[in-house]
């Protein structure tokens, strides 16, 4: 069966509000869990169900392990498709339960589909 | 006699005492050394449930983690174990059909819709996924799984420190009754 969206768990959504506060930003998994408060292993799951649906994209960092002298992370980004598709997500949420207010200006959302 | 053997007992229980410490020192600084490699072991054992083509990314990825926590071993180990539990339910993402087109819906029960709208509006994650997402019986169990080797490990390291603290009591009790027993001969 073809999904035709990423399933919306809390976390997933917790997730994609990190990284839409600063949607051009290069993040690495352990650096997103903690931001969210996930506890260890959770992310990744939900890194490769957001990358499956083209929501993120990954690329291993251009740092060199020897000179590091640390392994190497894989950095995840929103795609242009992945933050719109979140703000969507996060728009209709809050048209759903808060028609009337104005409390994602935070997140730079607005009730009814609009983005800020 | 009796003060002779008080003497030997004190003797006996100080070189105990130091015995003690040492072992002690040395089992910790054994366990400190072994945990960065019992981490990567188990990634590379998760790593196996892996579809073969996610395998070396994953563990990579992992491992970087793992690095993260190179000055806290038993903190960057219990990081591992998470990982490792996680493994299926990645494998299960990496594996799964392709992806249609998005379309964005937002489906799911109201409580959860109110759950997710709270957070978006407030960003306190932790009180939320605690309170609403984790379900009290899953997190229960989860909790006696996670439990069990760190409450080996710390019950190991009390029965540790107890019998160190117990030899240098008793090291400290003998000396002294000794002390007192030669000085009452003297008196005497």
């Amino acid at each position: 069966m073809i999904e035709k969206q990423p399933r919306m768990t809390m976390q997933t959504m917790a997730v994609l509000g990190t990284m839409l506060q600063a949607p051009t930003a290069d993040w690495y998994g352990l650096e997103l869990a903690t931001k969210v408060d996930l506890k260890s292993g959770t992310i990744y799951p939900i890194l490769a169900r957001l990358e499956r649906f083209g929501w993120l994209s990954s690329t291993w960092e251009d740092a060199e392990p020897s000179e590091e002298k640390r392994p190497r992370r894989r950095i995840y980004k929103l795609t242009g498709e992945g933050e719109r598709a979140a703000r969507e997500v996060a728009n209709e949420l809050l048209a759903k339960v808060a028609p009337a207010g104005a409390r994602g200006a935070a997140w730079g959302l607005k009730p009814g589909g609009q983005t800020a | 006699v009796s003060t002779v053997l008080a003497i030997i007992i004190a003797g006996a229980a100080l070189v105990l005492v130091v015995i003690g410490r040492i072992f002690v020192g040395l089992v910790t600084n054994d366990v400190k050394g072994w945990l960065p490699r019992w981490s990567a072991s188990l990634v590379r054992r998760a790593s196996e449930h892996l579809p073969a083509e996610h395998r070396p990314r994953w563990e990579e990825e992992a491992l970087a983690d793992v690095d993260q926590f190179a000055d806290r071993p038993l903190t960057g180990f219990l990081h591992a174990l998470g990982m490792a539990r996680s493994v299926k339910s990645l494998a299960r993402e990496l594996t799964a059909a392709p992806a249609g087109d998005a379309v964005v819906s937002t489906g799911g029960r109201r409580g959860r819709l109110w759950a997710v709208a709270a957070m978006l509006l407030t960003a306190r994650t932790r009180a939320l996924v605690e309170a609403v997402q984790v379900r009290p019986a899953v997190f229960r169990r989860m909790l006696v799984v996670l439990s069990l080797p760190v409450s080996f490990v710390g019950a190991a390291l009390v029965i540790a420190q107890l019998a160190t603290v117990a030899s240098v009591v008793a090291g400290v009790v003998t000396v002294v009754s000794t002390v007192l027993m030669v000085l009452l001969e003297f008196r005497r």
